[in-house]
């Protein structure tokens, strides 16, 4: 069976449910979000604590609550939500491939696309940790899942490797369980989650961080039994001598998370390296034509406001592009922004100089911390963006804002910290 | 219990065994120490076919690989599993390499291997565009491939098991005994993962006594034990541990062939291969170790492995690696496979010593086997069994057309349940019901390919889950990982 729709959603997290909204509030008909889980709201659905939405609601919300102001607004368009549907491939003339409880297999022809897959977590067979291949071993989300979601605990005695801020919240949430959290361990020397996680997780639960630590060996036969953990050096390889054994029966990981790009290089879209996500303009287009990506496939965010914001936009981006009914932008100049000094990546990485003065957001994350630092954007020498910080981490994206008056005629633009 | 034929161990070359010998009117029983088949050296190896030109002719070691090696396609076909005949290159560097090749070659051509060639450098490059340029010349064996030796392994017990083939789990063996020309063998549970027993083939072992009239050990590592107990003790198994490590799909066609260095001076190098579902793989290092069950990975060795793996493809991306592993050798002190019935202990048949070139010899291996069973026993065929199986197409290898009939035909397949691999709901179920079926999360794993992708069961464990305790008919709670007592979840967090 085929379906025609003007504008294809794919995913129906906080990303895709916001961008098919306000898609749907600026006037495009003919939406459909595809969802594979069997109701929207992607991963907030087991985030059972607070702090959701301060910036978008100025207020505290849990995840689900967060979910449910979208869900209900949905509810009330005649936006087509197809729940339980996997986009199994997808090509790059916005043919997607589905499959789906009702129609069974189902191709779907869209005008347009957006992006909204979300990430996934980087497993511990991507560390390579050594060890014995024992049960017991978790994904934090995993984990999250298994305990939110299905009221079912890991274990008892849990390590925690990584203190990204799903590990952060879970090293609460097993305590507040019951269960002996022993340590928190991050490889980098600082941590590696949102600093209001590191003081309401582990500093009001006593749960000890251990910076510069990593896990250099599992153990346990059929359940683990045991770490060994290690410090390590500015190079990040283990010190020998300074190996310790920690007991658990559960371990939990909190060491990245991973765009879920599968579909998006299918289509043949152009990546970036930095994000693991597509490599897209100030609308978040890719340079697949009337294709955008938002939320966490595209950039892995610490807040789901941004994410939401993201979505917005990518929405907004798509309706303008629906209006028009050719690729208007194959002969725009293109200026390539490229992360200078103490950056690790910017977003968008290249901007279309389309004839009218622009202000252009540049997101971006440090390689490093810094505090009362000045981001700069420089094209050719000079100045065409300033922000001063009062302090900057890798953990918190940040933005500098431009121009596109200053930039005509230039080649690229370079983002960097002074400190 | 009384059997004509008991076999200890459902490996590879115990599954094989029983199935070559499942087409006979007798009892046959396999006793199997783990929740699962293929759980020790069979499951965690390199996947080769090898073609047959390393071992020293005149070896058992030759003689089975290279027959076996050419019944490999009929067998892959009618167990219907994928084999894919890539070809292998044996990669020189330099002089002393180039000498190596040759003494291969020879050796090859003098055991019956076919398809064999020295071949130049353009010719690996044309074949091969991601090789180090640096080789120098290469032996190319055009008839070695690779297989899931997993689902080879699952297969051939599956088999077995619908010619009628007891397969006995979870039970170890404790003594073996014989009394007026039969052998008592005394076993004990390991575990006893719950499962009310709906499931075909999943035979609970009925008493602690088991007798038969000819026992075959193959019980890889630990066959040097199994046959003490019988009273012959003339051979040690030596476990030595092979690590690898594994790459996402997006890297599986780095390589197109079977890649092996030339072992020099230096060392024994290490293979670099598409494996037969379509990822890369790395490994193994040997090392010798004490404990016949320590399956582990270590820091030092896996750097080793990567690096050592550069020398064939400098491109290899560790940022890719989806998992390690490692299995164990039964490395004989004999040097060769030791195969036949015990000089000591009549009717007790030695299969031990399997190590590599073992997976391919498999087939080759249980043909030998029934034909000194039939030195042993009267065996008459039975009027009906079957040497094929059905062959399931994976949803994830079918065309669109074919994805839209069977989604069409049969709702079971319009739910994804593994995201990575594209496995569906129906699949897993049929995996846990099929002959030799999955009782474990990474016993639908091997099966079905569910939690084998990049994200290593992240999203579809839970769900997984939840279909092994509905179709076992016990809690989510007890549900293992792969041995009795790997129980993945805790206590209910209401109770």
């Amino acid at each position: 069976m085929i379906k025609y729709f003007d504008l294809a959603v794919i995913g129906g997290g906080p990303a895709g449910m916001a961008a098919a909204l306000t898609a749907y509030e600026d006037g495009v008909k003919n939406i459909v979000i595809l969802e594979r889980d069997d109701s929207l709201g992607g991963i907030l659905k087991q985030c059972i604590h607070n702090g959701f939405g301060l910036h978008i609601f100025k207020e505290e919300l849990t995840g689900p609550e967060y979910a449910l102001r979208f869900t209900e607004k949905i509810k009330q368009t005649d936006i087509t939500v197809m729940l339980n549907t996997m986009v199994v491939s997808a090509t790059g003339d916005k043919t997607l491939y589905a499959v789906n409880p009702d129609y069974g297999f189902l191709t779907i022809k869209a005008k347009a696309i957006i992006l909204a897959m979300g990430c996934r977590e980087r497993p511990r067979g991507a560390l390579r940790i050594p060890g014995t291949n024992t049960a017991g071993i978790f994904t934090a989300g995993t984990a999250q899942r298994f305990v939110n979601m299905e009221g079912i605990l890991p274990g008892s005695k849990a390590v925690i490797l990584g203190s990204g801020d799903i590990g952060l919240i879970m090293a609460r949430r097993l305590t507040l369980e019951g269960i002996k959290v022993q340590g928190v361990y991050e490889i980098m020397s600082y941590p590696g989650g949102l600093t209001r996680n590191i003081v309401q997780c582990l500093d009001d639960f006593d749960i000890p961080l251990h910076l510069s630590t990593t896990i250099v060996s599992i153990h346990g036969k059929d359940r683990i039994t045991g770490v060994t953990t290690a410090k390590v050096d500015a190079n990040m390889i283990p010190i020998k001598g300074t190996e310790e054994f920690v007991e658990c029966d559960t371990l939990l990981l909190s060491v990245g998370l991973i765009p879920e790009n599968e579909l998006t290089e299918q289509m043949g879209i152009k990546m970036y390296n930095m994000t693991s996500g597509a490599y897209v303009d100030q609308d978040l287009e890719t340079d697949a034509d009337g294709v955008f990506a938002c939320g966490n496939v595209l950039h892995v965010h610490d807040l789901v406001d941004n994410v939401t914001m993201e979505g917005q936009r990518a929405a907004s981006s798509a309706e303008e592009y629906l209006k028009k009914d050719e690729n208007i932008k194959k002969d725009m100049p293109s200026i390539l922004v490229k992360p200078g000094n103490g950056i690790r990546y910017v977003l968008p990485q290249h901007i279309y100089l389309k004839g009218e003065e622009e202000k252009i957001r540049i997101y971006f994350r440090s390689k490093d911390r810094y505090s009362d630092a000045v981001i700069k954007a420089t094209a050719d020498g000079g100045t065409i963006g300033k922000k001063k910080v009062i302090r900057l981490i890798p953990s918190e994206m940040e933005y500098v804002e431009i121009n596109t008056k200053d930039i005509s005629g230039i080649s690229d633009i370079t983002i960097e910290v002074e400190a | 219990m009384k059997y004509d034929v008991c076999i200890i161990g459902a490996g590879v070359i115990g599954s094989f065994i029983a199935r070559s010998l499942s087409k006979y009117d007798m009892k046959i029983a396999v006793i199997e120490r783990n929740v699962d088949v293929a759980m020790n050296a069979s499951g965690a190896n390199s996947g080769i076919v090898h073609a047959g030109y390393d071992a020293k002719p005149g070896t058992m070691k030759s003689r089975f690989n290279v027959i076996g090696c050419k019944m490999m396609p009929k067998v892959c076909d009618d167990l219907k599993i994928r084999f894919n005949k890539c070809g292998s290159f044996v990669l020189a560097f330099n002089e002393e390499g180039n000498g190596v090749l040759d003494e291969l070659y020879n050796n090859g051509i003098n055991t019956g291997v076919e398809g064999l060639s020295i071949v130049d450098r353009d010719f690996v490059i044309t074949r091969e565009p991601n090789v180090n340029p640096a080789i120098t010349k290469a032996l190319y064996a055009s008839e070695a491939g690779v297989i899931s030796p997993y689902k080879l392994n699952i297969a051939a017990m599956g088999n077995a098991i619908m010619n009628g083939v007891e397969l006995i789990y979870e039970t170890n063996v404790k003594g073996i005994e014989k009394k007026d020309g039969l052998f008592h063998i005394s076993t004990e549970k390991t575990g006893n993962i719950r499962s009310d027993n709906k499931i075909d083939g999943h035979k609970k072992s009925v008493d602690d006594n088991i007798i038969a009239n000819v026992v075959i050990n193959a019980a890889g590592t630990h066959s040097d034990e199994i046959s003490a107990m019988a009273g012959d003790d003339s051979f040690r198994i030596i476990p030595r541990r092979g690590q690898y490590i594994l790459f996402d799909k997006t890297e599986g066609s780095m390589v197109n062939s079977v890649l092996f260095q030339t072992p020099t001076s230096e060392g024994k190098g290490i293979l670099v291969t598409p494996t037969a579902d379509g990822n890369l793989l790395i490994g193994p290092d040997a090392s010798v170790i004490s404990d016949k069950d320590g399956k582990c990975t270590t820091y030092d060795d896996l750097d080793q492995i990567y690096r050592t793996a550069l020398k064939t493809c400098k491109k290899i991306n560790l940022r890719k690696a989806i998992t390690v592993f490692s299995g164990i050798r039964s490395t004989p002190d004999t040097g060769d496979f030791i195969i036949g019935e015990s000089g000591r202990c009549k009717g007790f048949i030695n299969v031990a010593g399997i190590e590599s070139p073992g997976l391919t010899s498999s087939p080759a291996i249980a043909e030998y086997v029934e034909g000194i069973v039939k030195g042993i026993l009267d065996m008459r065929l039975k009027d009906k069994y079957t040497m094929t199986l059905e062959g399931h197409k994976a949803f994830y290898d079918m065309t669109v057309n074919e994805k839209e009939e069977i989604c069409g035909k049969d709702p079971g397949y319009r739910k994804i349940i593994c995201r990575c691999e594209t496995v569906t709901e129906k699949e897993i179920r049929n995996a846990i019901h099929a002959p030799c079926g999955a009782r474990t999360v990474d016993g639908v794993k091997r099966r079905t390919r569910a939690g084998m992708g990049r994200c290593q069961g992240g999203f579809c464990s839970p769900h997984v889950m939840r279909i092994l305790s509905e179709e076992l008919g016990v809690p989510l709670n007890t549900i293992v990982k792969s041995t009795s007592d790997s129980c993945i979840l805790g206590r209910y967090s209401r109770d």
